[in-house]
């Protein structure tokens, strides 16, 4: 179970008359194996709630629990442990380690608790036509395939939730499809939810709670 | 492939490796003249207690009044007055004294077939002496008298007396089977050398019988004695030597001179630490600089390790891992080198000096690079710590 409650992130106090948010200072709670789709227009604190849905230091008011523990109240070897176990993420930005190779980048996550084998990665990045892309430099791909390889990346560990900020950004309607079926199978082999916040409404997944910014 | 080979890579990645290998080189280096040095001090220490234990030479000083030119009429200016002996007593360096005694009486001494000549004789307090054993003993009915020659004494005969006079030169073990005979007054006494000394430049009698005569004889007894013997703690102290200088006493210079070496030797010693503890610190710090380097160079990836799940502990430890590799190296081939130094010091130099060395500076000496090595592990996990949090 994932509780919100009164959030505010600290931007939302400069905003005059800010619009009626479904998550901004609201009691929410998204229960385990909800698909969440969040929409959200620029600017409306998208990137922001992600990150600290993922209990990274933003400045907010407000309480976010997780199976009723406060994410704030962590320290950082019990937020490490979270984000291993039970929180995965996909970033806006993808933070690959540019100078490693997509395998090298892969393991980085998979080594971490070998739940997930390496012949399993290498069938998801079959799946994402990347597979000939394993051995190579980050730093020598697209925005579109280095999104692919951060989707796969986030899949490689155990999750109760997998956040996603803008997954789909840099992908052309295929892969788009491609890559929804796989974080599909592996959200249903994990008996996870998903919280995916973008721009505008999509049919990518069968949403079960839809909510704007 | 671990994960630990791949966050290598990515966290020595762009890192120049020849300042890990210099900071490395300087630690060994520092290791080894720390260790080195404390070998060197101890063993200097080890042979120092066996030589005085093997001729009890160094703690042992004899003196005298200066003789001036202005006092050469004045017997008594040679002598040391009973408030001259209770100065010295008093002095914070010297644990005892004693007098050495000379007889008043003149001395002939026949060595049959071989010499015939006037000579004297002293005496000094058994506890001056050393191990003396059971024949240094005289009464009035014993049937010789012991007599304990000066190693000077017979260097001087050996080398100056005989070659001039045709003599035989005579060895320490042939010395005692010659049949002496003292002639004193008109009493005509045996006497055998038992051994010789290097402590006390004379001719030495038990004191008992030097008293007999003393008492016995036709001049009359001074019992203010012209030389004594101390038994000093340290002859290379300072104030032993500045106390000597402006009482204006002779001494044998031999114990003081190695006194005098000693304290150099130990000074160079003392050095050689101080400048391995220096180059110790200079690489330490290097390597330390380094870390803190790597660390500020690869922030931006220690949070995204932080962001994918790698706890601040596994990413210290990553760093920490290389550093501690590093100073446990240089720890143990330190300890290898001055283990070997050690080895090679009780082989050939104890076999070339005829002294039997312990292990026991080497024991030190790696403890000490082993707790230096250890301290800079602590200290390294510490600064680590306080820059991934």
């Amino acid at each position: 179970m994932l509780q919100l409650q009164q959030l505010s992130p600290e931007f939302l106090q400069y905003k005059n008359n800010p619009p009626v948010s479904d998550i901004w200072q609201q009691q929410v709670g998204f229960v385990s194996g909800s698909y969440v789709h969040l929409q959200a227009p620029s600017g409306s604190g998208k990137s922001t709630l992600v990150q600290m849905l993922y209990g990274m230091p933003r400045p907010y008011t407000g309480t976010i629990l997780l199976n009723n523990q406060d994410l704030r109240q962590l320290d950082a070897e019990a937020l490490a442990e979270v984000r291993r176990n039970r929180l995965s993420i996909v970033f806006q930005d993808l933070r690959l380690f540019p100078e490693l190779t997509v395998m090298e980048n892969l393991q980085l996550k998979q080594l971490q608790t070998n739940t997930v084998a390496e012949a399993t990665i290498k069938e998801w990045a079959e799946r994402l036509n990347i597979s000939s892309l394993l051995q190579r430099n980050c730093n020598t791909l697209s925005m579109g395939e280095r999104q692919r390889v951060a989707i796969i990346r986030a899949l490689c560990q155990p999750f109760e939730w997998l956040l996603m900020d803008e997954p789909f950004s840099h992908l052309d309607q295929g892969n788009i499809q491609l890559a929804a079926a796989l974080i599909l199978d592996r959200v249903k082999e994990l008996n996870a939810g998903f919280i995916l916040a973008d721009l505008e409404h999509d049919n990518h997944f069968p949403y079960t709670r839809q909510m704007k910014l | 492939m671990q994960a630990g080979t791949i966050l290598h890579k990515l966290l020595q990645q762009g890192n120049r490796s020849s300042s890990q290998w210099w900071s490395m080189l300087g630690l060994l280096t520092g290791l080894l003249l720390l260790g080195v040095s404390i070998l060197a001090y101890l063993n200097f220490n080890q042979l120092q207690r066996q030589q005085l234990s093997d001729n009890n030479l160094a703690d042992y000083l004899v003196i005298s009044k200066q003789v001036q030119d202005s006092l050469l009429t004045q017997k008594a200016a040679f002598k040391f007055t009973g408030s001259d002996i209770a100065q010295i007593k008093t002095q914070p360096f010297i644990e005892d004294v004693g007098e050495i005694r000379s007889c008043n009486q003149p001395v002939y001494l026949t060595v049959a077939g071989l010499l015939e000549t006037f000579i004297f004789f002293e005496s000094a307090p058994d506890a001056f002496l050393g191990e003396m054993g059971p024949s240094w003993h005289w009464t009035p009915d014993s049937s010789y008298i012991p007599v304990l020659l000066s190693n000077d004494l017979l260097q001087l005969y050996n080398f100056g007396f005989a070659p001039s006079q045709g003599l035989p030169q005579i060895s320490e073990k042939t010395l005692n089977s010659f049949p002496l005979q003292l002639t004193v007054g008109q009493q005509k006494y045996q006497a055998r050398i038992i051994g010789v000394s290097d402590r006390i430049t004379s001719v030495l009698v038990p004191w008992t019988f030097t008293e007999h005569i003393n008492q016995e004889g036709a001049f009359s007894f001074d019992p203010q004695p012209s030389r004594l013997i101390l038994k000093v703690k340290n002859t290379s102290d300072p104030a032993l030597l500045r106390f000597l200088e402006q009482a204006h006493y002779n001494t044998n210079q031999n114990p003081l001179q190695s006194g005098k070496l000693n304290l150099l030797i130990k000074g160079a010693v003392i050095g050689m630490n101080a400048f391995g503890l220096l180059v110790l610190l200079l690489s330490f710090l290097v390597l330390s600089m380094y870390a803190r380097l790597s660390i500020s160079r690869k922030q931006g990836e220690i949070v995204l390790l932080n962001e994918l799940g790698y706890s601040p502990r596994s990413i210290r430890s990553l760093f920490f891992r290389d550093y501690r590799n590093k100073i446990i190296v240089c720890a143990i081939v330190a300890i290898a080198m001055a283990s070997i130094v050690q080895y090679l010091l009780m082989a050939k130099v104890g076999q070339w000096m005829q002294i039997s060395l312990t292990a026991m500076p080497a024991a030190i000496a790696c403890s000490a690079i082993a707790g230096i090595a250890l301290l800079m592990l602590a200290l390294q996990h510490r600064s680590i710590k306080g820059q991934i949090r």
